[in-house]
């Protein structure tokens, strides 16, 4: 699973859970509870817990990345 | 080293870890966004909540509104929706009179449904009568103490509104059951009595009293002995959840459901009381796991699932309990806890702003009513 991670992905399925969780409520409100209040409270949840942390640990990545591939191509000085 | 982040396991580790130190912070600040004007009591913070239950009320809720598989909870979450609503509304026109004029009709329209045979039919096919045709009755019909606090809520805004009489004939009837019984236990369906039912019928003479110029004070002095004595675990200091009213003896174990709800209500009535239960829910059943807190259902020692009263229980804590000891905490000034169970509430109820009301989204009507009247729970009496 891990081989397949990217920060692309990441960034995607953020967005879907943070889509889900704004927009969510509002359908909820509007159509009653009942059907989508499991997969709203499951965004709601990984929204405020995973979510962040998620981006951060993939902007980090990205930044590593950024360097390592620069030290790979001798922009940067590896001292 | 960098590069070291380029393989699986290394990469799994960094997410896991910065993942569990963001989860133990970004949550309960996310969370607990706008707890300080709720707590304050600011109109911006009341005013929305109280315009989405007055919503609710004016599109109509009913028994058909509830699904619980069951008619008498259903009449009975349609019953408590509109009582809840009206104490709830009734908390917002007092702390902001500019709005009462606005809130009134629909606490108007709450006493109108409680009084509406159709609402407590559940009582009257438990009791083969009508409890509001039949308060001559020695039959308890405790249920009609929540009817009663929504016309008591009525009462305190418009001490001349057109259910006046009813209200007192009700509030009698009530208190002459309550006088009349040894154990300070009155039954709220044959055989079946419930602290958290008689604590709505003791609450509402309290409300009456306040709304009406009444004077119960003899009564509700009285009944404090018994009730102290027969419904009260000394070991948890929590109310047992249901009681023989023949004997005067526990038929439930303690709970924090109903503490919490008699907590709310005794608060309009007994306020030392109120106090004493909710000092124990709040040193012997408060839960909290990264700044989200909650209220354990079930008294130490003693073990049990989630029920219509409960609501759902996760991990030992309770809906129900979490949510009606908020208001004791606004009442009694135990902030901290007041901040955590509003982060549960915002987390799992969801609040939307949609034009000029703030619904909690997931609570439906009972839940955005009960809501309303945690949050605004008042540390003084109206």
């Amino acid at each position: 699973m891990m081989k397949r991670w990217s920060p692309r992905r990441a960034i995607v399925f953020a967005s879907i859970v943070l889509v889900v969780d704004g927009l969510g409520g509002y359908a909820l409100d509007a159509v009653g509870v009942v059907p989508l209040a499991v997969p709203f409270l499951l965004a709601r949840l990984l929204a405020r817990f995973v979510v962040p942390g998620m981006m951060i640990a993939t902007l980090v990545i990205v930044v590593v990345r950024a360097i390592t591939g620069a030290r790979a191509n001798g922009s940067v000085s590896s001292r | 080293m960098l590069r070291a982040l380029e393989r699986p396991w290394p990469r799994l580790a960094l997410f896991a870890i910065v993942t569990v130190v963001c989860a133990s912070f970004v949550p309960r600040v996310w969370c607990g966004r706008g707890v300080d004007a709720i707590h304050r009591g600011d109109r911006s913070a009341q005013e929305p909540l109280a315009r989405a239950v007055a919503h609710a009320i004016r599109s109509g809720v009913g028994v058909s509104s509830f699904h619980t598989g069951s008619a008498r909870f259903d009449g009975e979450w349609t019953l408590a929706t509109h009582q809840m609503a009206a104490l709830g509304l009734m908390q917002v026109a007092l702390a902001h009179p500019e709005l009462r004029a606005e809130l009134l009709p629909a606490i108007e329209t709450c006493a109108e449904r409680v009084l509406d045979p159709a609402s407590t039919a559940f009582g009257a096919e438990a009791w083969g009568e009508r409890g509001l045709d039949a308060l001559g009755s020695t039959n308890g019909h405790a249920y009609l103490g929540y009817a009663n606090l929504a016309l008591g809520a009525l009462r305190v805004l418009a001490p001349n509104n057109r259910f006046a009489a009813q209200h007192d004939r009700l509030t009698e009837a009530l208190a002459r059951r309550l006088d009349a019984s040894p154990h300070g236990i009155v039954e709220t369906y044959p055989r079946e009595a419930y602290p958290a039912d008689i604590a709505a019928v003791v609450g509402s003479i309290g409300l009456y009293d306040r709304g009406a110029g009444g004077d119960h004070r003899a009564l509700l002095a009285k009944y404090a002995t018994p009730m102290r004595a027969c419904c009260i675990d000394g070991a948890s200091g929590l109310a047992f959840q249901s009681m023989n009213a023949a004997s005067g003896r526990p038929a439930g174990p303690p709970r924090a459901s109903g503490t919490a709800i008699a907590v709310y209500f005794l608060s309009f009535a007994d306020r030392v009381l109120a106090r004493d239960l909710f000092a124990a829910l709040r040193t012997s059943q408060r839960a909290e796991f990264l700044g989200f807190g909650g209220v354990r259902e079930y008294a130490r020692g003693h073990v049990g699932s989630g029920d219509i009263d409960s609501g759902p229980v996760l991990f030992g804590v309770g809906v129900t309990a979490s949510a009606f000891t908020l208001a004791g905490a606004r009442m009694f000034g135990d902030r901290d806890l007041y901040e955590a169970i509003y982060r549960t509430a915002n987390l799992f109820g969801a609040p939307v702003d949609v034009g000029g009301r703030r619904p909690f989204a997931v609570a439906g009507s009972i839940g955005n009513a009960i809501l309303l009247a945690m949050l605004t729970a008042t540390p003084e009496l109206p």
